[in-house]
């Protein structure tokens, strides 16, 4: 049953995928401050910033292999979405420069 | 190759099927009863008589004719198989591949899509329904089709197999000696140190000269196999050997002998008396007479010892 497994994630959905753990309610004080973002709008403007709204989004700076390292803490809750990670994760997520660069705006 | 590696230990888990064997056998009635002659080696023998000088030996070959009463019985002889597991294994084999196939048809009529709610840490969604429930499905196959293929051997195997056979039952022997016949061969006289005397039996009969024969005969052989005699013949050899040691020794006043030799040279002559009465019967008397005296001496309160001359000599023979 272990081999049971799904098809690989676009980039976009990978993105969208770490921005909604991110801003997962509530949202870590430290994503607040160091994304510079709302805890309301956190999803809205991290998706805008980063442009994995669109489905052809593709990974340049970070790598698709860098988001998936920096990514591990905040899956330490489980692999459903709904797994809120702790704030103990996020800061390590965080802890990955060029993420925060990329949720920033940054290409 | 996996495939075939799969085939093989399938093979191998259907040889893996305990199979009880048991075995019993009945007896039917009587067939038939008969007789079986046989003949079997049977012995050497040999009669001696004597007239001095001269020792006579007929030797006799006998066979043992055997015949057996048999009785002829039909058996039966049933071999059952059984395997206790089959049953359930079978049962199990059935319904578990049986929910394996099923499950493996009803996932294309399930939804293929990935479930999008999951991601894992390699960026992977979640198994479709339709995958989860072919990995069930395998997972009934592997462990179904082994326990299937392990009841179908196993009652392949179950069942009984009934031979017919007839057997013998011996119900009486009788032994007797057949086919006596003279023999032709060589013959040995053999004492306590070896042969004493060697001769060639032709059509039955041997004769030895007293010369020959010195000393005691223990035993004698034909073709070196041990040849019986009965007790008149065993009487006649000694009878017969120690004439000829009488013969051999030389003559010896009676005084000079010890006591062991007086004693010994009366057992002798005792013997020989057998055959020669008339020549042994004088110093025989001579003898006795002179171990009498010597008993008499050392008797307690007897006269002294000493006899007149000429008492205890041997008359010439």
């Amino acid at each position: 049953m272990a081999g049971c497994v799904g098809p690989l994630a676009t980039d976009a959905e990978l993105c969208r995928d770490v921005v909604v753990r991110l801003c997962h309610v509530p949202v870590c004080d430290l994503a607040v401050s160091r994304l510079g973002v709302d805890a309301d709008t956190c999803e809205e403007v991290l998706l805008a910033r980063t442009g994995c709204g669109a489905d052809e989004f593709t990974f340049s700076v970070p790598s698709r292999d860098r988001v998936l390292y920096c990514r591990t803490p905040l899956v330490e809750a489980g692999d459903a979405r709904t797994a809120a990670p702790s704030c103990e994760n996020v800061a390590d997520a965080l802890g990955c420069p060029d993420l925060v660069s990329f949720l920033k705006g940054a290409q | 190759m996996s495939r075939a590696a799969c085939v093989v230990v399938l093979a191998l888990l259907g040889g893996c099927a305990p199979i009880e064997v048991t075995t019993r056998t009945e007896r039917g009635p009587l067939l038939r009863t008969f007789h079986r002659p046989s003949i079997l080696e049977g012995a050497t023998s040999a009669t001696a008589t004597a007239s001095w000088p001269t020792l006579e030996l007929r030797v006799v070959g006998t066979d043992t004719c055997r015949d057996e009463e048999l009785a002829e019985y039909a058996e039966e002889r049933v071999t059952e198989r059984a395997a206790p597991s089959a049953g359930p294994s079978l049962s199990t084999g059935i319904a578990v591949t049986l929910a394996g196939a099923i499950a493996f048809g009803v996932s294309y009529a399930v939804s293929s899509a990935p479930d999008t709610s999951v991601m894992d840490r390699a960026g992977r969604f979640g198994p479709s329904p339709a995958t989860l429930v072919r990995g069930w499905s395998l997972a009934g196959l592997v462990v179904g089709l082994p326990a299937l293929v392990v009841g179908i051997v196993g009652y392949l195997q179950t069942g009984e197999e009934v031979k017919h056979l007839k057997v013998e039952q011996v119900m009486g022997q009788r032994d007797a000696v057949c086919n006596e016949r003279p023999l032709s061969g060589p013959v040995a006289l053999l004492g306590a140190r070896g042969a004493v005397a060697r001769g060639e039996a032709v059509e039955g009969v041997v004769r030895f000269d007293a010369t020959a024969v010195g000393s005691p005969v223990e035993e004698v052989t034909f073709a070196d196999r041990e040849v019986e005699l009965d007790g008149p013949s065993l009487a006649v050899l000694e009878a017969f050997a120690a004439c000829g040691q009488l013969e051999l020794e030389p003559v010896q006043p009676l005084e000079q002998l010890t006591d062991a030799a007086l004693v010994a040279r009366a057992g002798r002559l005792t013997a020989c008396r057998r055959l020669r009465p008339e020549v042994v019967a004088p110093s025989l008397e001579a003898v006795q007479a002179e171990l009498s005296r010597r008993r008499a001496s050392e008797a307690p309160g007897a006269p002294g010892s000493g006899a007149p001359s000429g008492v205890g000599a041997e008359p010439q023979r």
